[in-house]
């Protein structure tokens, strides 16, 4: 309890352009609850960060939506496939 | 549980006739099987970033031949699409280095300055750390598709202007999903420097997608 509570006021304490890093890595990792409640608080007064977290937030799905796209996309041809073995098997003989 | 510790580079990219390659045993490296698991996302992975076939086709056989030669080394520390992504990944940003090089040798480029997208990020803020110029309002329609393929366009265009270290962490990480702990794992990079990476690139592609959408709409703020 003490180090969330700790956690909590070290976050309301930083100046926003740390905040923006945290945001940023809660897109990668879950943070710490004391350090996320800190967060949620924070962009409760600050426009700033609110825009920030919720563009890099909408950013990160529409290069998800980007990534998707790829499952659909072109196979490997069949000549860069071949390529590929013919080198392959070239480098296997030199060793 | 994966641990935090600094992993070291997965392919080292070892002499073509050294010692690792000796070592390695070639009847046992799958290269048939890793073109039937994971060919055709490598395929479409290194044609996306590259946006050319030729340099595409160049780059897919120096990914697998390094591989091949770092096959001995792999352990299985991350999946093994994941570790092929992110040789390409490695071949992919040494190309456009290159790339980048020559373009700004014959003048032809029109190269950012380097870390030009770490202080266009500082300008953002007054010295003491609070915003300068904050993030605008998009003002945008969340529902409409046009809208959609306006900024899918935009950030796809701002996604190849980063620098290739930034985008390949934003491909493997954004794009393709990849859980953190593997990304830096293919990468040979540790979870800090990933997260410095994927937070200026998130910054920089923020920034630059409102300037391609403030072309086109009016400042709400």
């Amino acid at each position: 309890m003490i180090g969330f509570v700790r956690d909590v006021f070290r976050v309301l304490g930083m100046p926003c352009r740390e905040h923006t890093a945290l945001f940023s890595k809660q897109l990668d990792e879950p943070l710490p609850p004391g350090i996320a409640a800190g967060l949620r608080i924070h962009i409760l007064y600050c426009g700033g960060c609110k825009k920030f977290r919720a563009q890099i937030r909408r950013l990160r799905d529409l290069a998800g939506a980007i990534g998707q796209e790829l499952d659909s996309g072109e196979s490997m041809p069949k000549t860069v496939r071949d390529g590929v073995l013919r080198r392959a098997a070239d480098q296997s003989k030199k060793i | 549980m994966t641990d935090d510790t600094i992993q070291p580079p997965p392919v080292p990219d070892p002499p073509v006739n050294g010692a690792a390659v000796r070592r390695s045993e070639p009847s046992v490296v799958p290269v048939e099987q890793w073109l039937a698991e994971h060919g055709d996302i490598l395929w479409r992975f290194v044609l996306g970033r590259t946006r050319s076939r030729e340099v595409a086709e160049e780059v897919v056989q120096e990914t697998i031949l390094a591989a091949m030669q770092g096959y001995a080394n792999f352990a299985g520390r991350s999946s093994e699409r994941t570790w092929l992504l992110g040789i390409a990944a490695h071949k992919i940003a040494d190309h456009l280095r290159a790339e980048r090089r020559r373009a700004a040798g014959s003048g032809a480029g029109n190269t950012p300055p380097r870390d030009a997208d770490k202080a266009e990020f500082h300008a953002m803020f007054t010295a003491k750390g609070m915003w300068a110029r904050p993030p605008r309002e998009w003002g945008l329609d969340a529902g409409s598709t046009t809208e959609k393929a306006e900024m899918l366009a935009a950030l796809r265009h701002c996604i190849d202007a980063l620098p290739p270290a930034q985008a390949e962490a934003v491909w493997l990480r954004d794009l393709l999903n990849i859980p953190a702990g593997e990304v830096c794992k293919a990468l040979g990079i540790s979870p800090t420097n990933l997260w410095s990476r994927m937070h200026r690139a998130r910054a920089a592609l923020r920034a630059c997608v409102e300037k391609s959408i403030g072309m086109r709409k009016e400042d709400t703020r």
